[in-house]
């Protein structure tokens, strides 16, 4: 497998001299093609930070992203709008549907931004079906729940079929039965879709659904967990993530 | 470091947003230009030819402050909404911090004092300027440039103009001052747009816009056939109609925009943007009927008021400069009783006796036409016996004007007279010569007909000349008669001085016979072109007339053009002043609600704007879709307008407009024209104006927020 996003040597810096704060302090970072990475980590550890400069929210102070060998940092004008909305899916944690648009709608913004291909229509409805939202896709957001709302944006994100998906906290927003649905969708997609996904969550629980954890503290790459896919059941993955979430100080309440 | 908060925020404001600071200084210029208009030139020298028309003009001004007072409120208070409302989210960060109600009240209305302050101080100035500019303009286009000119500065008009643009920024701040501090410190916060409202099924807005549709073409119906005028209860019938038309048209459109949304479309965000134009229309339906309503009554006084100015022709129906009423003439008894009496023939003003007094003061070289008209009813003999003596009956002719009257305003019974005027052929016939125009013609037994220049409708007059056709019989002084030839209505004095609504052309022998002396002599005059004093009729009129008026010697009850033409530049400028404007303050109402509410809108859609940028919706595209939603959003109440009013113009003319603005076809035209460029001018300057703002806005909306 070859990286299809490379994080060499990431900073991301706020101040100066003695209120100097570094978010990021130097990560690196490759994520494979197909793979769901998780990035775990207590509040202010800078994991946030890490997805904003992946997704272009914010700029950092030094070191490279590369997305396919591309360096994002230099992207400007069409290139930066074809990057965040072709390149790249977010499933954001409040779900930013637009409210005055269908479920459809909203899934068909990204291809009236960047236009899809001919076979988007096809991809749309498999998408529906796959997402099971076809009762409730040609409603507007406010008629819909917030488990519905995440599964019409996770369709948004993936329309387009792009080289890597962003989730911030996806489930934050969302009752622990829907969320659970919705991450047994994105580990679904993940692995029959080959969809390479890059979650950022607090949620011990939804991490479990992922292939590799790094957990981030201070800004740096504290620790980093894989699951072995052949045997490991997401019960026993759970439980290591949640010991190092206790190294991390303070277990898992402390991180919530 | 309050006073400073108040002069930075004052300062942002200003630099932030030319609409608003616009807005305010058109209202000062509105004001201004309403209380100063008794300060134009051309109303100066109305007054000095009809000091009647200054009273009307004082009661006219007085009613249009008042109006203008009210309408330019809504104005003010439109934009000064969404001044606020733009700074909800600063205003509620201030509250966050613990400022008080109270104080930070204060701290809007001194914000709110300072840039009216600012907007009097750009206002004041160019209102003056403006006004100058209109005196110097009219009076030129008038033709009498010659004038001199005079400032328009007027105190009291600039008092009143402060006075009113004060009093309705306050208030308009107060009442949006009570909504703003109605509302909780989380929705101050948050910019997010009005609840979703639930939809209705799509076949209801059908049908409204059907039934609205419906309406309208009821109201059009009721407007161009004149229904409209006939009283004031059809009048209201109609309004009331267009009303609800307007409105319920506007209500039910929505339909029609989901379908367009719905529609596929290579379009980049061609959802979006029609949902946005949706989501409006359902929010605003009111507004935006409010608002076409407004440009519908702009389209029409501009077009009435346009119309009247470029078409209305001052020497319209001008034959005679002066007509000078003759004494009657004295019977014989009467004669040799008078010179029996006093021993001297009696000193009347007879016709050959004001040609000698005329041509003693040097004012005749002046003129190219000198002569009387004999004016007369029959002379009903002594001996006649009142039962059976028939002075005139045109019964049959009545019948058939009533025919061909078309259902139209019929008004024939005003020709119809006991007594009628009748005219001696020969005299005029002179009068027809004068102006260039075929001599009247009488058989044996043949009569013409004269209506006058004010009673004839040119549906009267062709009604008319369809039952001349038909040579009806009538009956005068007990001999039959035909009615023959084409209706004359070329006028027989200059003013008013005798105001024949209809006559009879009469041959000169049966004149003398049925009236014998039962007449009276006009002397009519008109000046030489070639000797008009720098080739001014207005100078000559009033050189002749101080010639006249000079003479102690001379008393005559006599007119002059100039108190027909004084009547007729009042009517001008009154009318085309009010209805031009009118027409622009209605248009920058409407344009300045349209376009606060878009921006309003946009502002609270915010968020979905941000969502776009999230999916990577570059600067470019939400312009290009901002721009397709104000096109829509000014386009869809503006096309309903513009329909409307080629029917609203049409009644008008149907109704209010007299025959004397319905001239020929290429002056309506260049007068279409006219409206057409400065209403589509002012509209795309209000469209760009808006769509700057909205570029300006979504530009800052560019940067993804960090979502941390």
């Amino acid at each position: 497998m070859k990286p299809i996003l490379k994080i060499e040597s990431l900073k991301k810096y706020y101040g100066k001299q003695d209120n100097l704060t570094r978010a990021i302090d130097g990560i690196d970072i490759n994520v494979m093609e197909g793979e769901f990475l998780g990035i775990m980590g207590a509040s202010g550890s800078g994991k946030s930070t890490l997805l904003n400069c992946i997704a272009t929210v914010i700029k950092p102070t030094g070191g490279t992203i590369e997305l396919n060998g591309q360096e994002i940092s230099k992207l400007k004008g069409t290139k930066l709008a074809q990057y965040r909305g072709k390149d790249m899916g977010y499933l954001f944690q409040n779900f930013e549907l637009v409210d005055n648009l269908t479920g459809r709608e909203n899934i068909m913004l990204p291809i009236s931004l960047h236009k899809g291909n001919e076979n988007t229509e096809e991809r749309m409805d498999k998408l529906i079906k796959y997402l099971e939202i076809e009762d409730i896709v040609d409603k507007f957001p406010s008629q819909m729940s917030g488990g519905e709302k995440q599964r019409v944006a996770a369709a948004r994100a993936l329309i387009l079929n792009p080289k890597i998906i962003l989730a911030d906290e996806p489930t934050g927003a969302l009752d622990s039965k829907n969320a659970k649905s919705l991450m047994t969708k994105l580990e679904g997609l993940n692995k029959d879709e080959n969809a390479t996904i890059l979650m950022v969550t607090h949620d011990s629980n939804a991490a479990s659904f992922c292939s590799r954890i790094m957990f981030i503290q201070d800004g740096k790459i504290f620790h980093e967990l894989r699951k072995d896919r052949e045997n490991e059941t997401r019960a026993s993955f759970y439980e290591r993530i949640m010991k190092v979430m206790a190294q991390l100080g303070g277990g898992s309440a402390n991180v919530l | 470091m309050f006073s400073k908060l108040v002069l930075r925020n004052t300062k942002r404001s200003q630099k932030e947003n030319l609409l608003f600071m616009s807005s305010l200084v058109i209202s000062i210029i509105a004001f201004y230009v309403v209380l100063s208009i008794k300060d134009q030139d051309i109303v100066r020298y109305i007054q000095t030819l009809e000091s009647d028309a200054i009273n009307k003009l004082v009661a006219m001004i007085t009613a249009l402050y008042a109006f203008t007072l009210v309408v330019l409120f809504f104005l003010i208070y439109y934009a000064s909404k969404y001044q606020i409302e733009r700074r909800s989210h600063e205003l509620g960060v201030y509250m966050m911090m613990g400022m008080k109600r109270s104080k930070l009240f204060f701290m809007l209305l001194l914000e709110d004092v300072a840039s009216s302050v600012i907007a009097l101080v750009i206002g004041l100035p160019v209102s003056l300027l403006f006004s100058e500019l209109m005196s110097l303009i009219t009076v030129k286009a008038v033709g009498v440039g010659y004038l001199e000119h005079q400032s328009t500065f007027d105190l009291r008009a600039l008092l009143l103009t402060f006075a009113g643009f004060m009093a309705i920024k306050l208030v308009s701040f107060f009442f949006i001052s009570i909504s703003l501090f109605r509302k909780e410190i989380g929705a101050l916060l948050a910019d997010s747009p009005d609840n979703i409202k639930k939809r209705k099924h799509p076949a209801l807005y059908l049908v409204a816009s059907f039934v609205g549709a419906v309406f309208l073409a009821g109201a059009y119906y009721l407007a161009i056939k004149g229904i409209s005028w006939i009283d004031l209860r059809y009048m209201m019938l109609t309004l009331i109609v267009g009303l609800i038309g307007t409105f319920t048209f506007f209500w039910g459109i929505r339909f029609f925009i989901d379908k367009i949304a719905r529609r596929k479309s290579g379009k980049k965000l061609h959802v979006f943007t029609f949902r946005q134009v949706e989501d409006t229309v359902i929010y605003k339906s009111g507004t935006m009927a409010i608002c076409s309503l407004l440009v519908l009554s702009s389209l029409v006084c501009m077009g009435a008021g346009v119309s009247v100015f470029t078409s209305y022709d001052l020497y319209r129906g001008h034959v005679m400069d002066y007509t000078i009423r003759c004494d009657m003439p004295l019977s014989e008894d009467m004669y040799n009783a008078y010179v029996e009496a006093y021993g001297e023939t009696p000193d009347l003003n007879t016709p050959e006796k004001i040609k000698d007094d005329l041509d003693n003061i040097g004012v005749t070289e002046m003129f190219s036409f000198i002569d009387e008209i004999r004016i007369g009813n029959v002379k009903v003999p002594e001996e006649a016996d009142m039962e059976d003596f028939d002075v005139y009956n045109m019964d049959n002719a009545m019948e058939l004007m009533k025919q061909y009257s078309d259902g139209f305003i019929y008004s024939g019974d005003r020709m119809y007279d006991t007594y009628p005027y009748l005219f001696r052929l020969s005299d005029y016939n002179k009068i027809l010569q004068l102006c260039g125009k075929e001599p009247v013609v009488l058989g044996e037994g043949e009569l013409a007909t004269f209506i006058d220049n004010d009673v004839s409708r040119d549906q009267i007059v062709s009604g008319f000349n369809k039952v001349l056709e038909q040579r009806p019989q009538v009956t005068l002084a007990g001999k039959d008669y035909v009615l023959t030839g084409q209706v004359q209505t070329t006028p027989v004095v200059t003013d008013y001085l005798l105001s024949p609504g209809f006559a009879l052309i009469i041959s000169d022998e049966d004149f003398d016979q049925l009236v014998q002396d039962n007449y009276r002599s006009y002397l009519n005059a008109a000046l030489d072109e070639d000797k008009y004093i720098d080739g001014n009729i207005f100078q000559t009129l009033e050189y002749v007339t101080n010639k006249i008026d000079s003479e102690r010697t001379l008393i005559y009850e006599y007119e002059s053009y100039m108190n027909n033409m004084g009547r007729q530049l009042f009517y001008l400028v009154a009318t085309s002043y009010v209805t031009i404007y009118l027409a622009l303050v209605f248009l920058v109402i409407a344009n300045t609600i349209l376009g606060v509410q878009f921006l309003m809108n946009q502002k609270k859609s915010s968020k979905r704007y941000k969502t776009l940028v999230k999916l990577g919706a570059t600067h470019k595209i939400m312009c290009q879709s901002s721009s397709k939603q104000i096109n829509w959003y000014f386009g869809i109440p503006i096309a309903v307008a513009a329909v409307s009013s080629f029917f609203g113009v049409r009644a008008l003319f149907a109704g209010i407009l007299s025959s004397r603005t319905k001239t020929s076809m290429s002056n309506l035209m260049i007068s279409a024209a006219i409206v057409l460029i400065a209403f589509v001018l002012i509209e795309c300057i209000y469209i760009l104006v808006v769509k700057r703002a909205s570029y300006k806005y979504l530009k800052t909306l560019m940067n993804p927020e960090r979502e941390e």
